[in-house]
């Protein structure tokens, strides 16, 4: 099996930190599998995961997403709009657009024609059950159900790798069931999907589980 | 969903700070074109008082502050006409002062025999020209269009002016809105109603037609060098040179740079405010792919609709107060603003510009943020 992601000797340091963020991490995401990352709070989850987006500048490694190695900004943007979905804790939904539009918002630029993307948007949205909810702003929402649109708008330009970064760790026990099938779902017909989290039950759904501690994987030399 | 129509969302979102916002833009814009519109206005009155009168030069006392403060003898006209390139020229004596009930009009004073008699179009009774056979006080007076109109007089009523009853004798009409508000009367009558026996505020001339802009110019050199203790202006220098018009014209200019700084601050503010309480927005628009430019372009285009909207409300609302202020009874007829497309144009294109650098400088900085630090939690 190819890697759909492989990082190489990922180096983050931040300011005001003695021990680096990342330490020299290496880490490949199959293509097609379901990866859970671990691990105690502070011990780099989280960086490790955006380094994985190029959402953070490294002080030393390579992260390559199929096949492509970008370096610049405006590659990673390229890779991200067109292969990468990405989850949060929190929704980040922009208040002001319905739920539809805030699905459609990373087609733009990707998609020219607006009614493809209406289409489009209204598609992911039925698949994470909140079709008949399209039309409803962020506010009108519950927690559960504006997780569900960030998850749609994630597959909004149907991505082969969906990162996520503890994307139940403001929901409750229903709701955090409901998203982690989706995600389990999505996976199912193909997509990568790596997701960090805390909690034990959402790692048992995964198909494997990577532990970091202190920037780096558990078992690493 | 666009992303004008991002935009758009944003601005209405919050209709207060928006509509605030957009009102400080259509000030400062309104002042701009009312200001400006105005001051050409007043420009273009002065300019269009000579031609119509048919004048290329004019030579007035040296170092005199306005045309009206100047005297010069009248017997000068006789030798200015002989120089070479001089069509004609004649003594002219100009006075603010009212008419009848009407509020201050521009009266002018020539000899029966001036050229701007042929200049001047009279479409009822006669200039005052040959001896009023009524036996007045004085010769008569002809009145502007407008004016007449204003005060309801038509040739043979009379009319109070210098205190004294003057007899209307005709009607004219002309092109410059200070002719449509002002009056022609005899050298003689309004050197003896003011006490300037054998005075003129300035001698105009007309140059002879068909000169080529060179030979004007070297005509007009010889006039000065001729008469060294004059000084001789063509219309256009003596419009640009008049002290009042520099004064309006830098008052104008003070009065829309800080109403546009002020304005531009407002923009600037208000954009700052929007970027910085819409990080974690402008930080997924970048995870989800967008490249840096098009989020700057979604917030420069929240800037150039908002003062957009505030530029087209501002050109309406200055057009408005321009004509306003040129109506008011104490400026009726010496102003007609001059407002064409291209300082509507101009207006619009400062608006925008306010709207684009209030919005790019604080997008650029938010551009320039750590995507990661904001979304890994609120
Ligand atoms: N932008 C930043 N500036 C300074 N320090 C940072 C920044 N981002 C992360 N860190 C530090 O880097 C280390 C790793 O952070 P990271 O968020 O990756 O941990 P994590 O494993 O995701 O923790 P948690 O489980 O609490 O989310 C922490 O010590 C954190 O304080
Ligand atoms: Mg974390």
């Amino acid at each position: 099996m190819t890697a759909a992601i492989s990082a190489r000797g990922l180096v983050k340091r931040f300011p005001a930190m003695e021990h680096p963020a990342l330490d020299d991490l290496s880490l490949d995401v199959a293509e097609g599998e379901m990866l859970a990352i671990t691990g105690p709070s502070g011990s780099g989850k989280s960086t490790a995961l955006y380094a994985m987006a190029g959402l953070i500048r490294l002080d030393a490694g390579a992260v390559t997403v199929l096949g492509q190695t970008p370096v610049r900004r405006a590659d990673w943007a390229r890779v991200r709009a067109a292969s990468l979905g990405l989850v949060f804790q929190d929704d980040w939904l922009l208040p002001t657009l319905t739920a539809v539009q805030n699905v459609e918002m990373p087609m733009i630029g990707v998609e020219r024609s607006a009614t493809l993307r209406a289409e489009r948007a209204h598609a992911a949205l039925d698949r994470v059950g909140l079709a008949k909810h399209a039309d409803r702003l962020p506010a009108g929402l519950s927690g559960g159900e504006r997780q569900r649109v960030a998850i749609a708008r994630a597959l909004a330009n149907s991505p082969a790798v969906v990162l996520a970064d503890e994307p139940t760790g403001e929901l409750d026990v229903a709701n955090s069931e409901r998203v982690v099938g989706l995600l389990r779902g999505l996976n199912d017909a193909g997509t990568t999907v790596v997701i960090v989290t805390h909690d034990p039950g959402v790692a048992a759904a995964c198909g494997r589980e990577v532990h970091m501690v202190d920037g780096k994987l558990e078992d690493a030399p | 969903m666009t992303l004008t129509g991002i935009a758009l969302r944003n601005l209405t979102h919050r209709p207060w700070r928006t509509g605030l916002t957009l009102l400080g833009v259509a000030l400062a814009i309104a002042a701009y074109v009312a200001l400006v519109g105005l001051t050409r206005g007043i420009e273009n009155t002065l300019l269009e008082g000579f031609s119509s009168r048919g004048t290329d030069v004019v030579m007035t006392e040296a170092g005199a502050a306005d045309i009206l403060s100047s005297v010069v003898p009248e017997s000068l006209a006789a030798e200015v006409a002989q120089v070479e390139g001089v069509q004609a020229a004649a003594p002219e004596m100009g006075r603010m002062t009212t008419v009848g009930e009407a509020t201050t009009s521009f009266i002018v004073g020539w000899p029966p025999d001036a050229y701007g008699f042929d200049s001047v179009e009279i479409i009822a009774g006669r200039f005052p020209v040959a001896e009023d056979a009524s036996g007045e006080v004085a010769g008569g007076i002809a009145l502007g269009a407008r004016l007449a109109e204003r005060l309801n007089v038509a040739p043979g009523d009379r009319v109070q002016v210098f205190a004294v009853p003057f007899a209307v004798t005709g009607i004219y009409a002309a092109d410059g809105v200070m002719s449509q508000n002002g009056a022609l009367m005899r050298l003689g009558d309004m050197q003896a109603q003011t006490y300037r026996e054998a005075q003129a505020t300035s001698v105009v001339v007309r140059l002879e037609d068909n000169l080529s802009p060179a030979e004007r110019d070297a005509v007009i050199d010889g006039l000065a060098d001729r008469f060294p203790n004059l000084s001789v202006d063509a219309t256009e220098e003596m419009v640009e040179e008049y002290l009042n018009l520099r004064i309006a014209n830098i008052l104008a200019w003070v009065v829309s740079t800080v109403a546009v700084l002020s304005a531009a601050l407002a923009v600037l503010n208000t954009m700052a405010m929007t970027v910085n309480e819409r990080r974690g927005e402008i930080a997924i628009m970048g995870a989800v792919g967008w490249p840096r430019g098009r989020v700057i372009r979604v917030l420069l285009l929240e800037g150039a609709w908002l003062t957009a909207a505030g530029s087209v409300l501002g050109i309406l609302a200055g057009v408005a107060v321009a004509w306003i202020v040129a109506r008011s009874p104490s400026v009726e007829g010496f102003v007609e603003p001059v407002i064409d497309a291209a300082l509507l144009a101009r207006a619009l294109a400062l608006g925008l510009g306010i709207g684009l650098i209030g919005a790019y400088l604080p997008a650029a900085r938010a551009a320039r943020e750590d995507p990661a630090a904001i979304l890994r939690g609120k």
